[in-house]
């Protein structure tokens, strides 16, 4: 690779210990990906926070004796658990333990203590055409896709390299080049508009794409330029599950897709498929399992992270009844969304209903063995996705609406949809 | 016994001869795979219960979650890692394990890179063999 003299002494140990390691695990990234030059990055999301073992505590842990620090604005993604309320969540003190650890070396590494997955919607969201590092799949198909803003899949813990060392390898996303889209995938007459009006679709059409385009770049075609903020939201996070998308189009709605045209810079697609209402009833098969009209223990939501228009259509959709006895209804969200809907005095009239806001955490890190859970249902493509893997149940799938609806009657309710037989 | 073309991305320090675990599916290593046991997790996966702890792993490409870096230095602490990587094509998410456990703490899990038709010829067998220099692999379907 051909440095700049500035990154030759952080290779040569000139800034010390930690930037030389971090450059030499840059480089032979670089190496292997056949790059010649590094890039500057503005701004890096580290998604080495969910607790997933003593290895990972350890390396951040290093990293601050080392003297390390982020030499660009990174903010934290969700732990594992809500760090004033763990005890609530029955999350063993072990795990609360771990956190603290990661919050005190993340901190110490001079992060933003912003603790969520979606900092797209807490106020950290990078501009078009910026070159950023993220890890964390939602945020990385979020910020590429939606924002245009520039990363690659980075993977905790590399990402705490590019944000110590304010650059990544000149390669894959970060290259404009390799942001067009290779297929198409478009809709098939069978989906039909009225279709649309159900935010589920969203998410089935989002399994079904990433199902099928694994882990590269293609676009989608036909869907309405009003598709909701939050609907992106669940789409990004979807496609990061059931492929590995790191960036995706959709024409007239992404911001490098407002044409076909644009999305495949100029050229044409190489391969072109069609989205039919079996692709819609397959995905719904694998995130929405079981018998509709069964007791319901958990309805999970905020996965990613609730926004604030999201809390709006909960309380909406629960109409001032209360949580079912039997049930419950969690809500996982940023410390900045809490803020403002506890300013606005919805976080209290939602505690009346029953409904429990955590902060920090994922749903997806659920004791449930603990709360003997064993039925989930969520709004959540990605929650669907690894939910089985997680907790060993199968999960059902609802709006917001139709998961409000179950927690008030305990059991699940969905309305009958139009891509059913 | 065959013979294939390979890049090692990161090549052992040493010839090895590990037992083949083959698979036609990506893999997410946060949530597909138990760090604990090194089994995978995931019902969807068509090594759904296999361990691939000290043996070749083989899956196209990564997908999902970003987790699987911090996934693949916590199976290296708790040796249930497997053996070797073998990709069609390997993501940075893959990648970042492997590399970070040769810089920071001197250990070294391979990563191989085949093309899609040489991958394909690795179903059905049992061992393979990693070379230290060159870009060859070889395949056995016995054990």
């Amino acid at each position: 690779m051909n440095l700049t003299d500035y990154e030759k002494e952080l290779f040569d140990g000139v800034h010390g210990k930690a930037m030389q390691l971090a450059m030499g695990v840059l480089c032979d990234l670089g190496k292997h990906y056949e790059v010649e030059r590094f890039v500057e990055i503005a701004a890096c999301h580290d998604d080495s926070t969910v607790y997933l073992g003593e290895a990972q505590v350890a390396f951040a842990e290093h990293l601050v004796e080392l003297g390390a620090r982020f030499c660009v604005p990174t903010t934290t993604n969700a732990c594992a658990l809500d760090m004033n309320r763990f005890d609530r969540q029955k999350h063993p003190v072990e795990l609360m333990t771990a956190t603290r650890r990661i919050e005190a070396a993340h901190l110490a590494l001079g992060a933003i203590a912003s603790w969520t997955c979606a900092p797209y919607q807490a106020g950290f969201s990078p501009a078009f055409g910026q070159q950023v590092a993220c890890a964390e799949s939602n945020v990385i198909a979020f910020v590429n896709s939606i924002v245009g803003a520039r990363t690659n899949r980075y993977a905790g813990p590399l990402e705490l390299l590019a944000g110590i060392t304010g650059r990544v390898p000149y390669f894959g996303l970060h290259v404009t080049e390799n942001r067009k889209a290779q297929g198409l995938i478009t809709l098939g007459d069978e989906i039909t508009p009225e279709m649309f009006e159900y935010d589920d679709f969203y998410t089935l059409a989002a399994y079904a794409y990433g199902d099928i385009v694994g882990d590269r770049v293609w676009a989608m075609d036909g869907l309405p330029p009003y598709i909701s903020m939050d609907n992106l939201k669940n789409m990004s996070a979807t496609m990061a599950s059931s492929g590995g998308i790191a960036l995706f189009h959709l024409v007239g709605i992404t911001p490098e897709a407002q044409t076909l045209e644009m999305a495949f810079q100029g050229g044409t697609p190489e391969e072109v498929v069609t989205l039919t209402r079996k692709s819609i009833q397959d995905a719904e098969s694998q995130l929405c399992n079981g018998d509709l009209g069964c007791d319901l223990d958990l309805v999970t939501l905020g996965c990613p992270h609730f926004s604030c228009a999201e809390f709006l259509l909960l309380e909406e959709a629960l109409g001032k009844r209360k949580v079912h006895g039997n049930t419950l209804l969690w809500v996982f969200t940023s410390r900045a969304t809490r803020g403002m809907i506890q300013d606005s005095g919805q976080l209290h009239r939602l505690s009346k209903l029953g409904v429990e806001v955590f902060v920090d955490g994922c749903c997806l890190q659920h004791p449930t063995q603990k709360w003997g859970t064993k039925t989930f249902m969520s709004n959540s493509g990605k929650f669907g996705t690894y939910c089985f893997g997680m907790t060993g149940c199968h999960p059902f799938l609802g709006t917001i609406s139709e998961c409000a609806e179950s927690a008030v009657q305990g059991k699940v309710i969905r309305e009958k949809k139009p891509w059913w037989n | 016994m065959v013979e294939l073309t390979c890049k090692y991305v990161i090549a052992p320090w040493e010839t090895m001869r590990v037992e083949l675990l083959f698979s036609h599916d990506p893999i997410s290593f946060f949530g597909g795979v138990n760090a604990a046991d090194g089994r995978v997790q995931d019902y969807r996966h068509g090594n759904y219960q296999h361990s691939m702890t000290d043996k070749a792993f083989a899956f196209p490409f990564g997908k999902g979650s970003s987790g699987a870096g911090l996934v693949l230095m916590e199976m290296a602490r708790l040796k249930t890692a497997p053996a070797a990587i073998i990709n069609i094509r390997t993501d940075p998410v893959i990648l970042t394990g492997p590399l970070i456990s040769k810089h920071f703490h001197d250990q070294l899990l391979p990563v191989i890179n085949l093309s899609l038709e040489d991958y394909t010829r690795l179903e059905g067998m049992k061992t393979i063999e990693l070379f230290p220099i060159g870009n060859t692999l070889r395949a056995f379907s016995e054990s």
